[in-house]
């Protein structure tokens, strides 16, 4: 099947200032759909050869310099000029633009290799076999792609401007894969400038690129360049993605190999996803069965099968840049800092680039970072990622807090207790840490720790503990150790009312004797003065309380309020229905219990 | 805070002796059981009646009587009133009433009130607390500085100086740069040596508005809790400020100096006053 272009294609290719074109020419309008055969052979004819893999390297960029160390432990190196986009590692290179010149660096050393005008272009993308270096540069207004090819000397063999956007390119063995009309890879034989073969996809197609050797094209999926690429244009070849959750920022993976990825501050180098795709003899999947994706300070380690939460990194400053490795994970920061990280999301070192940036790129597809110490348990995790993350973190936070949920960890109590704790955290995060303490059935030692804490103005405990949702969770679990901390509560005035009234109702249920004396105390200083429905609840609530369980004492001293005409008539009207057995039930059924109050934030 | 953790104690126990009063009724205070009401102008049993009947203008009344007679027996009906508790209204003439009479044993039934939800019960119960001198006063005062409630804060302030509460010295040194002024004028009464001195300290640390109502009572203390020394390195620190409210600081200090005061305070003052240094009188 014939395949018309609808957009122009205007094509300049030079090869030391040779044309090449007709049959062949890279992009042709008039190419012929030939269900895989001839990217089939190309395939079966470069299959033994692999492409080179990256360095593994990590490269800052800021406004004075590149700042580069090879890792995991490698030496530090630096070029002085920035970059106008994120440098690219590709096999021993590191690539980047700046000013109109396109320029590599060696990515152990940093020391500059060739450097090529670009006009106004900026660097896309780029890939290395070992001979070749290919990339697209592009200008700032699309349907300027420039596609180029240099050799070591800085020679550039092949040039190729197209009014079409061209992707990230990758190379093998003298060929060039470029991404174009987000539907095909053509490849282009270096030497000769025919194209020798196209791909055809199904699905968006803007990425070509090397993973430790191995080729892939696509954007959300890709497929490999594989023996089953034959197949890809019927949707058969061998496809990988990523599993769909949502995720703060709506973090994305390759992203489009059409756009730039300029050096600023933007929120979209700190929002992304990094996996390495790898076959095995099991089928094809990410490398640690994981992948990354950062919100700002924080990396989580996902499942590449389900998404599932395998742990959080929070950083001291926002994440750059990440990459998977064979095993383990790296993660660069605007601070300069380069987190190396195990498959399970333990510490495995680090290094320090020396300077804080604007944009990082990092690449340890071939390494196999060694766990130096496991990571702490993901709910101490979670805890330590909230209690950093800054107020703005808003959406981060949530997602932490519906993780922190799924663990049946007594950990969890104590981390959202410390939430509903901190002045850091938004208040609609706070509620919603509340509504989950009233549901925790663990975690009792943290809960009467927490009860053991009053508002506090000389020591700066300037938040009182979470008494209402607490008192839920200890008297849903029966838990009569804690009715001497409620009852403390209760006449502690720093305590929001709503607090206190559920407070008093788990009193209702769990109080002992030994608390009578500071039951009677809130009875007496509230019974006439309730002013608000839940202190009417809370009062009628201990009353109940006082006739349950304190004897004949307590028994008349309900009755006396009860009978007083001081008594706040609400108030009187519930403990005359307390004391009167018949219409108990149903008085008691329209104050709110303790299963009630588990919706309450 | 160690006085945190006893404080429920504390009220439970007023409340309790509260109780224990009522049943006592009209025992008076600071007398023999008996003594007080036998000589007691007030007709005790109806006032109580008065205080128990559930009228809120009968109590009221019953209130007002035994306020303006000032008479100690009439404590006892009242604190047994706030130990049944009443509305709003009659508890707080009630806490005004054992306040004007200043009975110490009032402080029983007074504490649980200093933890009242409505602001101006528990400031009032503060300020009674305060009036009655009762020994409980000083461990609810210092749970006050603990509060939530600024206003709260200033009366404990003021009166932890007041009862001369030396336990609440590093609470108030806590309270006092969160500008807890009243706890300046605390310290200048209750400070000790090292302790002036750290107070001293913090004058040009913290705003003067903050330290002045503690400068005052620091140089009238006896030279056996405030060396000589110290008053003079404040004065000469106040005179080198050069400002109208120092200068009117060191005017004040003079002017209250007793006669038989530190010789070489008072020359301090005089020189410092003059624009000399009191150096030369060390």
């Amino acid at each position: 099947m014939t395949r018309l272009l609808s957009a122009s294609l205007l094509l300049t290719v030079a090869c030391g200032g040779n044309l090449a074109q007709g049959v062949g020419a890279p992009f042709s309008e008039t190419w012929q759909a030939d269900q895989g055969k001839s990217i089939a052979a190309l395939e079966a004819r470069l299959r033994a050869t692999k492409a080179p893999g990256a360095t593994a390297v990590a490269v800052g960029v800021n406004d004075s310099g590149l700042f580069g160390a090879s890792l995991p432990a490698g030496p530090r190196w630096t070029h002085s000029g920035t970059a106008d986009t994120v440098p690219i590692v590709a096999g021993e290179l590191v690539v980047a633009s700046n000013a109109g010149q396109l320029f590599a660096l060696d990515a152990k050393s940093g020391k500059q290799l060739w450097s090529v005008a670009i006009d106004d272009r900026m660097l896309r993308g780029a890939s290395d076999d070992g001979t070749y270096t290919v990339a697209v540069v592009a200008a700032d207004n699309q349907r300027k792609s420039r596609f180029l090819a240099v050799d070591r000397s800085g020679s550039v063999v092949r040039e190729i401007d197209s009014t079409i956007d061209l992707g990230f390119p990758a190379v093998k063995a003298g060929v060039a894969f470029i991404p174009w009309s987000s539907q095909y890879v053509s490849a282009v034989d270096l030497k000769s400038g025919e194209e020798v073969a196209r791909l055809l996809l199904r699905e968006i197609v803007t990425q070509a690129r090397n993973f430790n050797g191995e080729l892939w094209f696509g954007e959300k999926g890709l497929v490999r360049f594989d023996d089953k690429i034959r197949l890809a244009t019927t949707n058969q070849g061998t496809h990988l993605v990523l599993p769909a959750r949502q995720l703060p920022g709506k973090p994305v993976w390759l992203g489009s190999g059409n756009q730039l990825w300029p050096v600023s501050s933007s929120a979209r180098l700190k929002i992304r996803l990094a996996a390495t795709p790898v076959a095995a003899t099991d089928g094809v999947h990410f490398t640690d069965h994981a992948y990354l994706a950062s919100y700002f300070r924080v990396v989580l380690g996902l499942s590449d099968q389900d998404a599932t939460l395998h742990f959080v990194k929070s950083l001291g400053a926002d994440a750059l840049a990440m990459s998977s490795a064979e095993r383990g994970f790296a993660v660069c920061d605007a601070s300069g800092k380069v987190t190396l990280l195990s498959a399970q999301g333990g510490d495995a070192g680090s290094a320090d680039l020396g300077a804080r940036l604007t944009a990082c790129t990092v690449d340890v597809t071939a390494l196999r970072l060694e766990q130096a110490q496991p990571p702490a348990p993901l709910a101490e995790q979670i805890g330590q990622a909230l209690s950093e993350l800054t107020p703005d973190m808003a959406v981060a936070q949530k997602l932490l807090v519906d993780e922190l949920t799924k663990l049946d960890d007594p950990r969890v109590t104590k981390i959202l207790i410390d939430l509903t704790s901190s002045a850091k955290i938004p208040p609609d995060l706070r509620a919603a840490a509340r509504k989950l303490i009233a549901t925790r059935r663990t975690g009792k030692e943290y809960m009467l720790a927490a009860l053991e804490r009053h508002y506090d103005y000389v020591s700066d405990v300037l938040l009182p503990p979470p008494l209402g949702p607490l008192a839920d969770a200890l008297a849903a679990m029966n838990e009569v150790s804690a009715t001497p901390l409620l009852a403390r509560h209760l006449n502690d005035p720093a305590n929001d009312m709503a607090d206190v009234e559920r407070a008093a109702i788990a009193l209702g249920k769990l109080a002992t004797p030994a608390e009578y004396e500071e039951l009677r105390t809130f009875f007496a200083l509230y019974r006439a003065t309730a002013d608000e429905p839940s202190l009417v609840n809370a009062v009628v609530a201990v009353g109940g309380a006082l006739v349950r369980m304190g004897g004949a004492p307590g028994k008349a001293l309900v009755e006396r309020a009860a009978q007083d005409p001081l008594t706040q008539s609400e108030v009187k009207r519930g403990l005359t229905a307390l004391l009167t057995p018949e219409t108990a039930a149903p008085s008691a059924a329209k104050s709110p219990n303790v299963a009630q109050n588990a919706q309450r934030p | 805070m160690p006085v945190r953790n006893h404080l429920p104690l504390i009220i439970g126990a007023a409340l309790a002796s509260a109780l224990f009063a009522t049943a006592v009724a009209a025992a008076p205070k600071a007398e023999k059981p008996g003594a007080a009401a036998a000589k007691s102008k007030l007709d005790l049993p109806s006032l109580q009646k008065a205080l128990e009947s559930g009228d809120e203008a009968r109590a009221q009344s019953a209130l007002e009587t035994i306020a303006s007679s000032g008479d100690p027996a009439g404590a006892a009906p009242v604190e047994a009133l706030l130990a049944r508790g009443a509305s709003a209204s009659l508890l707080a003439r009630a806490i005004e009433t054992l306040g004007i009479l200043a009975q110490p044993t009032s402080g029983a039934a007074l504490a649980p009130y200093a933890q009242h939800r409505t602001p101006e019960l528990r400031r009032a119960a503060l300020r009674a607390l305060i009036a009655t001198q009762s020994p409980l006063a000083g461990d609810v005062l210092r749970r006050a500085l603990h509060g939530s409630d600024p206003a709260q804060r200033a009366i404990a302030a003021r009166g932890l100086g007041q009862l001369n509460v030396r336990a609440a010295v590093p609470e108030l040194f806590s309270v006092l740069p969160k500008d807890v002024a009243e706890a300046a004028q605390s310290l200048g009464q209750l400070c000790v040596r090292e302790e002036c001195e750290k107070f001293t300290e913090l004058l040009g640390r913290l705003r003067f508005e903050v330290m002045e109502s503690g400068i005052v009572p620091l140089l009238l203390r006896p030279q056996a809790d405030v060396p000589d020394e110290l008053k003079l390195k404040l004065i000469e620190r106040l005179r080198r400020m050069a400002t109208q409210p120092a200068n009117q600081l060191l005017q004040t200090a003079l002017a209250k100096l007793p006669a038989d005061g530190s010789p070489r305070v008072k020359l301090g003052l005089e020189r410092a006053l003059k624009g000399y240094s009191v150096e030369e009188t060390k």
